[in-house]
């Protein structure tokens, strides 16, 4: 009644997300909690978005479409799970109430800000006031160290779309950070 | 990196935005360090093995958008406990529809497999059909060394669930393969500690699994206490990934309290270690694929993946083709003890044939074996 798994295409799979895994799921939670600022939702979105990707293993077959369509999944999980959940309604009334809050995770803050310098809260505080887009695009870029062909793959628009966000998104958090300063 | 000097809009100086692109930087990084998420491997192959292959796959490209987000949803409605009704997208696996209702109520329902025998209980018509899933199992082996330390290793074996797919179910059926270890015990010296066991009713809530056991358990099946610890964590292991909930565990013997294998009172609840002390449990060095007796197809590069807590994250391997050293190498896991890292060799395409990887831990000592895990497997 034991029998080893004799389904190629599930082992292939179950193979094949273990490595992704490997490679991915720390970094993309964190790029998740960065886009929602929400621990339980940025595991769940991830979670989500590995499974979505074992079931679709059959028609992705390597690991570098497998990673893009990864990517793709959690910025459109996290995006779905902004809107849904009024997330980023609450997150930018809390930038804004209260700009150096550090996240939703009020019992490390009181820590967190001793540690973390100035110039982080800051400019953590001044990337959660861009618009999504332009902060997506820093994100992604920043924190993933993504090409931009991956940032517009991603995001589903153009190179050009990219850099025009990057270079908006990165004007604005100059210009704040020299005014903060 | 490789197009960093593109990535910039041209009609911007060179280097206007390095500062803040470097502030940016040390910002997002120094931000999400406290962000240590907890493994969820076991429950995200669970829930893929689950919710099975999605069928189709034309128009793939053109609906990028639309396929992961309709995939998370669908499965997201799974895991809430709402049943999609028909998964026929698997021959062999022709599950009757579940008809529970559709609910959005987020209340984990409470399943309870009847015991012990779990097929053929409920046939409202025709045959009993029982379905089958890959399930998470933990085992009690040796880990290499000279002692020998006993760990826990990891198999994903194919058993029967019965038809409804239960957490409750899916847990006991791993529990059942857990506590057989024969399999395994000529192959990789796995221990058999819970040899006579049968595992009774078990229950799955959102707060804590229940097992019961038929027998305290032998403590001459488990002769020392830390194969005794060992033994109740890998139930504890295989029943929270196979339920795919981090939740306690608490074990009965026939209802009642009990002192298993004489010495471990059930009178507490049980629970996997935190991620940065799960070395108490898990052996060090572990091989996910490919598995044991694995066929490969000849012309493919071969990759060895695996996880490991070793001292500064290094592993040796060596690759045999029957006795015959093929490679060797080092290799370095994504994090170093006390935390489990994911390593990766590649050995490129390999001639057909039968092949052993030998993955193992130098002793920082005196270079040693430390820890160590072979597996064969075939090129053809």
């Amino acid at each position: 009644m034991v029998e080893r798994d004799s389904d190629r295409t599930g082992s292939d799979a179950d193979a094949a997300v273990t490595d992704l895994y490997a490679a991915h799921w720390t970094g993309l939670v964190r790029l998740a909690w960065l886009l929602l600022r929400d621990d339980q939702g940025a595991e769940e979105v991830v979670q989500d978005a590995f499974i979505a990707t074992h079931r679709h293993w059959a028609a992705l077959r390597d690991e570098a479409s497998a990673a893009a369509y990864l990517r793709r999944a959690v910025v459109n999980g996290a995006r779905s799970a902004l809107r849904h959940r009024g997330v980023q309604q609450r997150y930018t009334d809390r930038e804004r109430r209260e700009p150096t809050a550090l996240g939703s995770r009020t019992e490390d803050s009181a820590e967190a800000r001793v540690l973390e310098h100035e110039t982080t809260t800051t400019m953590i505080g001044a990337l959660g006031r861009l618009p999504q887009r332009q902060r997506e695009v820093l994100t992604m870029r920043y924190y993933l160290d993504l090409s931009e062909a991956e940032i517009a793959d991603a995001l589903g628009i153009s190179a050009g779309s990219v850099k025009a966000h990057a270079h908006r998104g990165l004007a604005a958090l100059r210009d704040r950070m020299e005014a903060a300063s | 990196m490789s197009d960093r000097n593109e990535f910039l809009h041209p009609d911007f100086e060179p280097g206007e935005f390095d500062r803040v692109e470097r502030e940016l930087r040390q910002s997002l990084a120094t931000d999400v360090r406290r962000i240590q998420p907890p493994d969820r491997l076991d429950a995200i192959l669970g829930a893929a093995h689950e919710a099975g292959p999605a069928t189709g796959g034309a128009g793939h490209g053109a609906r990028r958008w639309l396929v992961p987000v309709a995939a998370a949803a669908a499965v997201a409605a799974v895991i809430g406990g709402v049943w999609a009704a028909n998964r026929g997208d698997n021959g062999q696996q022709t599950t009757p529809p579940m008809t529970n209702t559709a609910t959005t109520a987020p209340s984990t329902p409470t399943p309870t497999s009847s015991s012990p025998s779990t097929s053929s209980t409920s046939t409202t018509s025709g045959p009993a059909q029982t379905a089958q899933a890959t399930l998470p199992v933990y085992f009690v082996g040796p880990i290499g060394d000279s002692k020998p330390t006993y760990k826990l290793f990891r198999e994903f074996v194919r058993g029967d669930v019965g038809s409804g797919q239960s957490a409750a179910q899916k847990a006991k059926a791993a529990l059942v393969l857990a506590i057989n270890a024969q399999p395994y015990s000529n192959t990789d010296g796995y221990l058999q500690p819970w040899s006579g066991q049968t595992i009774g009713d078990v229950q799955v809530t959102s707060q804590l699994i229940t097992v019961d056991l038929a027998s305290a358990g032998n403590p001459d099946a488990a002769q020392t206490q830390e194969v005794r610890r060992l033994a109740v964590q890998e139930l504890v292991w295989t029943a929270t990934a196979a339920a795919q909930q981090s939740v306690p565990v608490r074990f009965t013997v026939n209802g009642g309290s009990a002192k298993l294998f004489g010495s471990i009172s059930t009178d507490q609840a049980f629970k996997r270690p935190s991620s940065s002390e799960s070395w108490r449990d898990l052996a060090p060095i572990w091989v996910d694929s490919p598995t044991r007796d694995q066929v490969l197809p000849a012309g493919k590069p071969v990759t060895v993946k695996g996880q490991a807590t070793v001292f500064e994250a290094t592993v040796a391997w060596d690759l045999k083709r029957g006795t015959a050293a093929v490679k060797q190498g080092h290799a370095t896991a994504s994090i170093g003890a006390p935390d489990r890292g994911q390593y990766s060799i590649e050995l490129g395409t390999l001639p057909s044939g039968t092949y052993t990887i030998h993955v193992w831990e130098p002793s920082a000592k005196d270079g040693s074996v430390a820890a160590e895990r072979s597996v064969t497997f075939s090129v053809r």
